[in-house]
């Protein structure tokens, strides 16, 4: 629409460098041209001094290459991704039942109260070499790490998302007759689960960053580990590497939460 | 029963009739705490509805009317004096009333059939899917909401809104209705129509009703009895015994001579109050 508009502008028409980049295919053509630019750059421009700390793209993709072929990239890849998934399952499946528990029992959640509001304040990265005393390096620490890490932004969103149910929509059906059975499963329950989703959404995010930091701390496997690994050896060529490979999977995981965040979008009212 | 009252009743020449009363106010009056002190919503009030009254409650905003209904329906105690229902005092919430308060509180995530079915599907009244999906139609049908069965809340206007709400009130039939301004939003023409089928459903299902509107007509259409407040802090200043004839056509009464003088009348009463009336 917005092109449309550019194009018919009668007076003071923009030159024709705004007139290609206002088409779809000529945005991406710009696009092409300013990667290829900079990579151009970082190729060719430096000497063989900065070379060494900053390698060049295609040393990059054939490393990237490399790990391809003998396999450990996705060796790697599946090990951050199996701590990660798995620390985010039982985060929010622990999160979500014991936030339910709280919401329905208010008498319980105030016992315990304090002691969650000290925990959640707490970065939890700082916990990771205390997991690793105690799990080793292995996956078990890193799933440990992100799964309280996400324990208690699900367990802090489930509480809100009860609380804030409006009093009014209890007392109304109250009036009716209903029990405490059935107002926790036809008021509660649906009015917390936006909100549960809400937290299941952002805890991905902390997730992926603990995974990571878990992996840059002390680990023998993961993307993070690799990172550290190649920097810890000075080849630069395997650390930059590492981040490109991360960075697409920011890019992916960031496509698919999009994606989700749409899907509930369409699906809100229907639960 | 302690056995004090019961010596009290007998001695009480009044005390046959009381038995019959389906709500007793005695006394009752309600002061919240606000921003530290004390407001006075309700002067202490005695109020008596029979079983099958439909008593109609105005009087400018803020005045108690709505303190009263959420007493009687059991979601506020009384400061002082009691709330008695079918001669028993009301301490917890009353199950007995239907209560179709000022606010809507459709539940935003069920569409406007199932938020009137909701009723149907408690326990309590343990009615079949089946008959439960008619009545539901019934009722979308009642309401004039025929094609909106599918909408969420959110895709109503304001008047559907409350359709909606008083079709979920009035489906499960209680034997009490409370009902806080149920028509304020609406159009005259749809005001009147729904006017009509409340008095039929009412008088059909022998309903009690405690009615608050800000519409004096409304009031002398429907009642039996009319309750003028006054302004904060709430006091009744006049009832009324509205003496039409019934059954009476809501739509045509207002031009009769006999509305013209009760109006008249009640407006006298309303009208120093209105003024003077705080919205909070």
């Amino acid at each position: 629409m917005s092109q449309t508009q550019i194009m018919t502008l009668p007076a003071n028409a923009p030159g024709t460098l705004a007139r290609v980049i206002a088409t779809a295919s000529g945005r991406l053509g710009a696009r092409l041209l300013v990667i290829g630019g900079l990579l151009a750059i970082w190729q060719f421009a430096p000497g063989t001094g900065l070379r060494f700390w900053m390698s060049g793209p295609l040393e990059i993709g054939a490393r990237l290459w490399s790990w391809i072929i003998d396999g450990s990239l996705w060796d790697n890849l599946g090990a951050t991704l199996a701590a990660m998934t798995l620390g985010y399952a039982i985060g929010t499946a622990i999160g979500v039942s014991l936030g339910l528990l709280f919401g329905f029992l208010p008498q319980l959640h105030r016992v315990f109260a304090p002691y969650i509001m000290a925990l959640y304040a707490l970065p939890k990265i700082a916990l990771a070499p205390l997991f690793i005393i105690v799990f080793g390096i292995g996956i078990e620490s890193r799933v440990a790490l992100v799964a309280i890490t996400v324990f208690f932004l699900i367990l802090n969103t489930t509480l809100d998302g009860i609380r804030n149910v409006d009093r009014d929509l209890i007392r109304s059906l109250g009036v009716m007759g209903a029990t405490r059975l059935e107002i926790i499963r036809k008021i509660l329950l649906p009015a917390a689960l936006p909100w549960i989703f809400t937290g299941m959404r952002i805890s991905v995010r902390y997730a992926f960053t603990n995974t990571l930091l878990a992996e840059l701390i002390a680990s023998n496997q993961g993307i993070g580990f690799m990172i550290e690994y190649y920097s810890g050896i000075f080849d630069s060529t395997g650390t930059y590497a590492a981040i490109l490979v991360l960075v697409i999977m920011s890019v992916g995981l960031t496509e698919l939460l999009t994606r989700l965040e749409q899907a509930m979008s369409h699906g809100r009212g229907r639960v | 029963m302690p056995p004090s009252d019961v010596a009290m009743k007998a001695a009480d020449p009044r005390a046959a009739s009381r038995e019959l009363e389906k709500i007793r106010l005695a006394g009752a009056g309600k002061r919240f705490m606000v921003r530290g002190g004390e407001l006075e919503a309700l002067r202490p009030a005695d109020l008596d509805v029979r079983p099958r009254e439909f008593v109609a409650l105005v009087g400018p905003s803020g005045c108690g009317k709505s303190t009263i209904l959420n007493m009687v329906a059991g979601l506020l105690q009384p400061s002082e004096g009691a709330v008695f229902y079918d001669g028993q005092p009301v301490t917890a919430i009353n199950r007995a009333v239907g209560y179709m308060t000022q606010k809507d509180t459709l539940l935003p995530w069920r569409s406007a059939a199932d938020n009137i079915r909701i009723s149907l599907e408690l326990k309590c009244r343990s009615v079949s899917r089946g008959d439960a999906e008619a009545r539901v139609m019934q009722m979308i049908d009642l309401v004039g909401l025929k094609g909106f069965e599918r909408h969420y809340p959110s895709e109503l206007s304001g008047g559907m809104r409350k359709r909606v709400a008083l079709a979920r009130t009035l489906i499960y039939e209680p034997e009490t209705l409370l009902m806080d301004e149920p028509f304020g939003a609406l159009d005259a023409q749809l005001k009147l129509l729904l006017l009509d089928q409340l008095q039929e459903l009412t008088t059909l299902r022998r309903m009690t009703v405690m009615f608050v509107t800000h519409d004096l007509g409304e009031a002398i259409t429907l009642a039996d009895r009319v309750v003028v407040f006054s302004a904060r802090p709430g006091r009744i200043r006049k009832i009324r015994d509205i003496d039409l004839p019934r059954p009476r056509d809501v739509f045509k009464v207002r031009f009769t001579e006999a509305f013209a003088k009760l109006h008249e009348e009640l407006w006298d009463e309303l009208k120093d109050e209105v003024g003077k009336g705080t919205d909070v």
